[in-house]
């Protein structure tokens, strides 16, 4: 474990020697990705001016939401979708050769080689915001509301994770299928509402695909509208699910055909 | 106690096979025809510590996927694959310590950043304690002259000096076997020669055992006792090199070169030489091993000879035609 967190380190290391390189990409997707929040923000607020409650989520509850989905996209955004983007081509060009022969567990690598810096300020910004809405809407907040949700924080992160690498495993069977990173995409962003909304179909969303713990539950422990249990499921639901999508790399990687020579 | 033993390996792939134009491509979309590509059928062979053995062959014959089964990449068909006492596709990581791959035509290299930072990294992920790794670091970067060339970004670097890194990061952890997979694919003469030294250097330092393939013949003349020559997945030859002339060239090329102008038909008289080729100045022949100094002598007592010369064909000659399937015997 000691060892995975300083090769983590180093990856971090190399990758920020490379993208102080590149200013202006660096400035830039900060920006891209500030406007994107700030723009859902707005479509929210200007729809509450309408309506008082949806399904008993009030406006300030949903701008809440909406800031903690932004935060744990984006650091879902920096830590992984980086190299999920370069999934596909490190299968199909062979380049996971060299990958699959090293002494440390493949998935790791393959998972988290790159890093990306460029959501830092926009990370920042939405801690703000949350940090904001919490004190002025939510007080008070008790010790055990935060540590709730910096649990579920990270249950969230390794969730999503999960669900999203097992649907990039397809490729070792189908080959070529540049846009299969974008598969889980639409669900993901289906988690930026309150899960209430889809009604009865909420307990599968909890419980089977637990997608509600991608920003719903994490933002209800701050709220203070959830039920403790919920916390503990999230953990459990993590584990398995992080060790599902290692049994199913293992599994793929057996059809592994590498590329040329 | 061999390092290596195959038996048996098969792989096979499962490809689908699309009539050329738009027409077949649309026709793929709906019904594809899928058949077993026998990249490697039914392989054996076992190599001892130390050995360097050359795997040669023609592009397809099933060399580099050899070298991925033995790596741990790709999940044998059938057959047995042993490593160093491992099999290699458990990937354990105690087997993986002790081994390297290297290919010619893909880099592990961070393209943005100098190499010494991936040796660095290599050095984390290969667990290598700091004091070895300054040595071995040290006596790589001397032996291939890279001193001034690690502090440099990988991609601002010579194809040749890249492939010299390459090396490096993948001996930093001193591996007791090594698969070199075209490690001179797209150098120079002088380039080539030099990553030929470095091989035999590291193999006769380190005692490793070393796989090399090679589509440049020199760089198994040169390296290798021992050649295994693959074709269409099955060992076609498995010993010294020196025994391929032994086996498959029984005939020795004599070129001899006249005073005057011959004919042709004037050679009729010559049964057992066949003519390579004719001018009327200078003419080639092949003739049998055992024939060679009989007609000879002939030649030179019914013709007006000024030069004869014996030579024995060349490797790239004879393997040339192992793999054409031409008869030379």
């Amino acid at each position: 474990m000691k060892r995975y967190f300083k090769l983590y380190l180093s990856f971090i290391k190399n990758c920020l020697i490379r993208e102080m390189e590149f200013r202006s990409n660096f400035i830039f997707h900060n920006l891209v990705s500030l406007i994107w929040a700030v723009v859902v923000m707005l479509i929210f607020f200007f729809i509450y001016q309408h309506v008082n409650t949806v399904n008993g989520w009030t406006m300030e509850e949903v701008l809440l939401l909406t800031a903690v989905y932004f935060l744990i996209d984006r650091i879902f955004d920096s830590c992984f979708e980086i190299n999920f983007n370069n999934f596909v081509p490190l299968v199909n060009t062979g380049q996971l050769d060299l990958i699959l022969i090293k002494p440390a567990s493949s998935q790791f690598f393959v998972s988290l080689r790159q890093f990306s810096f460029a959501m830092i300020f926009s990370n920042l910004a939405m801690a703000g915001v949350i940090i904001y809405l919490a004190l002025t809407y939510f007080s008070p907040i008790y010790w055990w509301q935060v540590v709730s949700f910096l649990v579920l924080l990270i249950c969230s992160v390794v969730i999503t994770y999960s669900l999203w690498f097992m649907t990039l495993l397809p490729v070792f069977w189908w080959g070529r299928i540049d846009n299969i990173q974008h598969l889980f995409r639409p669900f993901h962003q289906l988690c930026r509402v309150p899960i209430d909304v889809v009604g009865r179909f909420k307990s599968i969303l909890t419980y089977i695909i637990p997608l509600a713990f991608v920003a719903t539950i994490p933002a209800q422990s701050l709220i203070g509208t959830l039920s403790p249990w919920l916390v503990i499921y999230g953990v459990l639901a993590a584990g398995f699910l992080l060790w599902l999508s290692h049994r199913l790399w293992n599994f793929a990687l057996r059809h592994y055909t590498s590329a040329s020579s | 106690m061999p390092v290596i033993e195959v038996s048996n390996l098969k792989k096979y792939y499962r490809v689908f096979q699309k009539e050329p134009g738009l027409a077949g491509s649309i026709k793929s979309l709906f019904n594809r025809k899928y058949e077993d590509v026998k990249a490697v059928d039914d392989v054996s062979f076992s190599i001892d510590a130390g050995e360097l053995v050359g795997f040669i062959g023609p592009n397809g014959a099933g060399k580099t996927t050899t070298l991925k089964v033995l790596s741990g990449l790709l999940y044998p068909t059938a057959g047995q694959v042993s490593v160093l006492g491992y099999t290699p596709f458990d990937r354990k990581p105690e087997f993986q310590k002790q081994f390297s791959l290297v290919m010619g035509q893909k880099n592990q290299l961070w393209w943005d950043l100098p190499a010494l930072d991936s040796f660095i990294l290599n050095k984390e992920i290969y667990e290598v304690p700091q004091a070895q790794f300054d040595h071995t670091l040290d006596e790589l970067v001397s032996m291939l002259d890279l001193k001034k060339v690690i502090k440099v970004q990988v991609r601002k670097l010579s194809l040749g000096q890249r492939m010299k890194c390459e090396l490096v990061a993948a001996l930093l952890h001193q591996p007791k076997v090594l698969f070199l997979d075209e490690p001179t694919i797209g150098l120079d003469v002088v380039m080539q020669q030099k990553i030929r030294e470095f091989i035999k250097g590291y193999n006769q330092k380190y005692l490793a055992t070393i796989i090399l393939t090679s589509h440049y013949m020199d760089d198994v003349k040169e390296l290798c006792d021992r050649v295994i020559i693959i074709d269409k997945g099955k060992v076609f030859f498995d010993g010294k090199l020196n025994e391929i002339i032994k086996k498959y060239a029984d005939r020795k090329t004599l070129e001899v070169v006249f005073d005057k102008s011959m004919e042709k038909k004037s050679f009729a008289t010559i049964r057992a030489a066949k003519i390579k080729t004719f001018t009327p100045k200078r003419t080639v022949f092949t003739v049998k091993r055992d024939k060679v100094n009989q007609i000879a002598a002939e030649l030179l007592k019914s013709f007006p000879v000024v030069d004869l010369n014996i030579t024995e064909s060349s490797i790239e000659d004879i393997i040339r035609e192992v793999f054409t399937g031409r008869d030379f015997s």
